[in-house]
């Protein structure tokens, strides 16, 4: 008679588990009781300190609150200190080519933290760096740059002071990366051209249709190079600027 | 007066010989030490065996006893009633054992890692074989009981708890089923595949 494997593997595991239980028992010491009291008693009179991790946890969320809002108040503040109205005022500085008489004068807003929202903080930024047309205007009527202007309109003078050339008479010179932000642009000096890198909204360049990335060859009829200055005789209403491949030529529409 | 009749339902609760784990436990809940002394009197010894039986250590076994009753104290508000002490206690002393496992794993890893570049005979004298004397001359093993001892250890702790649940401590399918927190099915199963995992082991010897 031939004998079923898996019923010998069962009589081996029973006979494991016989001897399994057959193992000799051990007890605990006669201190056992006395050694848990013992410790229960250590563990009674060590305080807890569940507390530390909330404690620890918020402290730490609190600091960095506080580091962020000090980053970003110094971010703001840089932005302000740089958008303070300049205290020189330069006697005779060349009116903006493509000033208009009695434009209303582009109101920036309030630079305020709270008005500004993050995303937009740089383009604000930006804004306030970029001269208005009213900048101009004031400080060529002498004006102080608070004073409102004949017109009613409020004039707030948000950008620094551009470096100029002042030169003796009328016919003081202004370097083109001051001549730049006067008509709402942004531009570098890039593989020997000045390519433009943002056009700030509502102003000269963006209503005449500059756009990022135009190069500018000449305004007026002055080819630019890097150290160009402007006077007053040939800020005219005309720019010409690379865009592609093709040689625009960009003006105010006379009304 | 509410103190005073607490006092006496307590007195009376801890000379009753054959009160239940669970009223114990809200005795114990209610400040009455010698219901905590009743449930270790209780299962001192079973939960030393089974820690024993596990590690194959009777210090560390007999620390982590005493560690469980710890554990069991002050986690006794939050123990409920709905499931067995046994299992309760069992399943605590099994966390502390498998944890104990952990470490000793750690150690093994930390001491081999620092004598990398040494002699690995020297590195033996780090981990040396567990040769102390049990306390109890009657507990100094047949070298029968020895070789199944060190088969029981090296079972994985998946098997070895079911095995040692089972067959050492004789708990039933269920309450280890329960301590491990599986289904009846897999706990079958993990015993089966220890038993056979044991017979392998202890081919030759049985």
């Amino acid at each position: 008679m031939k004998e079923d494997p898996s019923e010998n593997l069962q009589l081996v595991d029973q006979q494991v588990s016989k001897l399994l239980h057959n193992l000799p028992r051990v007890g605990s010491p006669g201190d056992f009781e006395a050694k848990v009291r013992s410790r229960i008693a250590n563990s009674k009179s060590v305080p807890e300190r569940k507390w530390l991790v909330p404690t620890f946890a918020s402290a730490s969320l609190l600091v960095l609150l506080t580091f962020g809002f000090i980053f970003w108040l110094s971010g703001d503040s840089a932005d302000l200190v740089a958008s303070q109205p300049p205290t020189e005022v330069v006697d005779s500085v060349p009116t903006s080519p493509f000033a208009q008489p009695n434009t209303v004068v582009d109101k920036p807003t309030d630079p305020t933290p709270a008005n500004i929202p993050i995303a937009g903080r740089e383009i604000a930024a930006e804004r306030r760096r970029i001269a208005t047309r009213s900048d101009v205007r004031n400080r060529s009527n002498s004006r102080p740059p608070t004073e409102s202007p004949e017109d009613g309109s409020e004039v707030r003078l948000l950008t620094p002071a551009p470096t100029i050339n002042a030169n003796v008479g009328s016919t003081a010179r202004v370097l083109l990366k001051d001549y730049f932000p006067m008509i709402g642009v942004d531009a570098s000096f890039e593989n020997n051209a000045w390519v433009v890198r943002n056009v700030a909204p509502e102003t000269i360049a963006s209503r005449i249709g500059v756009i990022q990335g135009d190069v500018v060859e000449s305004i007026g009829s002055v080819r630019l190079a890097e150290t160009t200055t402007l006077d007053g005789r040939e800020l005219e209403n005309k720019i010409t600027v690379r865009r592609g491949n093709e040689l625009k030529t960009l003006e105010r529409r006379k009304p | 007066m509410i103190g005073r009749g607490r006092t006496e339902v307590h007195q009376i609760s801890v000379s009753e010989p054959k009160l239940s784990d669970h009223a114990l436990i809200e005795a114990t809940k209610n400040g009455d030490e010698q219901a905590f002394s009743e449930i270790i009197g209780r299962y001192r010894n079973p939960i030393t065996n089974y820690l024993y039986r596990f590690l194959n250590d009777y210090e560390e076994a007999v620390d982590l006893a005493q560690e469980t009753f710890v554990r069991v104290y002050f986690a006794i508000d939050r123990y409920h009633t709905g499931f067995a002490f046994s299992t309760y206690i069992y399943r605590i002393a099994t966390n502390l054992a498998i944890s104990e496992l952990r470490k000793r794993k750690r150690r093994t890893l930390l001491s081999l890692t620092g004598l990398f570049q040494s002699d690995p005979e020297e590195t033996a004298e780090y981990q040396p074989k567990d040769d102390r004397p049990l306390p109890d001359e009657d507990l100094i093993e047949s070298e029968q009981n020895q070789i199944i001892a060190r088969a029981i250890t090296a079972l994985p702790p998946k098997y070895r708890v079911p095995i040692v649940l089972r067959d050492v401590e004789g708990l039933s399918y269920e309450e280890v089923a329960g301590v491990m927190g599986l289904g009846l099915g897999t706990t079958k199963s993990r015993i089966s595949r220890g038993r056979a995992l044991l017979r392998e082991k202890l081919d030759g010897h049985v």
